[in-house]
């Protein structure tokens, strides 16, 4: 079947709540495609449950927020709650410029894969991406 | 998967065709929010092309229908990864899981682009091609297979300047080309939604005529061809070795005599034509 054969890694890459600013999103979605992923790119203004319906739709491997502004505070803990109900195994991993220390020691504890802050390294992002798919898939193969 | 054919009956397949930007997606998912409220179970599947370069793929239909949400819609996103001739193949595969799912109804977005294209909508039972005002002069209305292809036309962006001069145009064109005098002709403004219960409408009526004409099975005759080029080129190149004739053909061969039919002829002498294995599509 072509979404379980091992090699691209499928993402999605969105937004959550109001947080308008979609550069970095945009970016991240381009040099993830380029480093032969398959991204399905939900953009700005995503609720959580619309986030968990479309990763159990597209059978992703990554869910990918990016957030510039303070929303993750609000939404990181329903996104996880809501994944969890779903059984939805995909990893969390998020990126953005205004994540505290603080916060980041938090979300990590709440599940959350992985975080990157400003000035990550793109390299150090898809090596983590590439690792997170290819351990759900190993998973899914086991059953 | 072959047990999935067995248990379960196949959707039906509306096939959405239409250059980049002609507005598919938006179309897509307003089709699939009339018929969902219409008492059918949709689905999607929207298959966007894998890069050429980097294997990658940016499958951005999701951005299109906010509105999924609201209805009880699948989408499932595909890229076309390579599509060496396998596209239509595994396409079929994820159509009959979907009806396999419940999904009675499955809408089928691709690029209006080459190969891929034609070979997804040989799966569909209606296609719907897009066209848009402003996208070039009337001759690219009547390139060969466009107006073939299609089950229904439909002027998308009805509502900029120059559309009535593309139904013109396409008139004109259905009248003088063989065969396709009786396809519809609609007017849409998909992000406003206007038009959409008509275009329903149409398909659906087309649907039923398929049905009553049997002409499922000319779609299984495809499917079945799909399964033979699959596995004669897979065993030529791949299992039967081909790929490595070949390339020990070209390090032997000097580079200024090189010509394709020469080194055509050395592979297929080395390497005579296989015979059809068991079919592996799991």
């Amino acid at each position: 079947m072509n979404s379980s054969t091992p090699g691209a890694v499928r993402v999605l890459v969105g937004m959550l709540g109001l947080d308008q600013h979609e550069v970095g999103s945009l970016a991240v979605a381009g040099m993830l495609r380029d480093a032969g992923m398959e991204v399905i790119y939900l953009g700005r203004f995503n609720t959580p449950a619309a986030i968990v319906r479309a990763a159990i739709d597209e059978d992703a491997d990554v869910i990918g927020i990016s957030t510039h502004s303070w929303e993750y505070i609000e939404y990181l803990p329903e996104l996880m709650n809501a994944l969890s109900k779903a059984h939805c195994d995909a990893a969390v991993v998020l990126g953005g410029s205004v994540i505290t220390a603080s916060d980041r020691d938090q979300l990590l504890e709440m599940g959350v894969a992985a975080i990157f802050g400003a000035g990550s390294a793109s390299q150090d992002i898809v090596a983590a991406l590439r690792t997170l798919g290819a351990t759900r898939r190993a998973g899914l193969a086991r059953g | 998967m072959e047990s999935l054919y067995s248990r379960s009956m196949p959707p039906d397949v509306i096939g959405i065709t239409g250059s980049p930007g002609t507005g598919k997606s938006t179309l897509t998912g307003r089709l699939a929010s009339e018929f969902s409220e219409r008492g059918l179970s949709v689905a999607i599947l929207a298959v966007d092309p894998s890069s050429p370069y980097s294997g990658g793929a940016l499958l951005g239909d999701r951005l299109r229908m906010p509105d999924l949400d609201r209805h009880d819609v699948l989408l499932r996103s595909m890229a076309t990864r390579g599509a060496s001739g396998g596209l239509a193949r595994s396409a079929a595969d994820v159509i009959r899981i979907l009806g396999a799912a419940g999904r009675t109804l499955v809408l089928v977005e691709t690029v209006g682009i080459g190969q891929v294209d034609v070979d997804v909508a040989r799966l569909a039972d209606m296609t719907v091609v897009i066209c848009i005002p402003g996208q070039g002069d009337r001759v690219q209305a009547i390139k060969a297979g466009l107006l073939e292809s299609a089950s229904i036309l439909v002027v998308n962006k009805a509502d900029r300047d120059g559309a009535d001069g593309v139904i013109a145009d396409l008139q004109t064109m259905l009248r003088v080309t063989a065969g396709v005098a009786a396809r519809p002709l609609l007017r849409t403004v998909a992000t406003l939604g206007t038009g959409v219960p008509e275009l329903a409408d149409a398909l659906l009526a087309g649907l039923e005529a398929r049905r009553a004409q049997c002409e499922t099975r000319k779609t299984l005759a495809g499917e079945v061809r799909d399964l033979v080029d699959e596995d004669l080129l897979q065993s030529f190149w791949t299992t039967g070795g081909g790929e490595q004739v070949l390339a020990s053909l070209l390090t032997r061969a000097e580079l200024s005599t090189m010509n394709p039919y020469g080194i055509y002829r050395a592979l297929l002498a080395a390497r005579p034509l296989p015979t059809l294995s068991q079919c592996s599509a799991e």
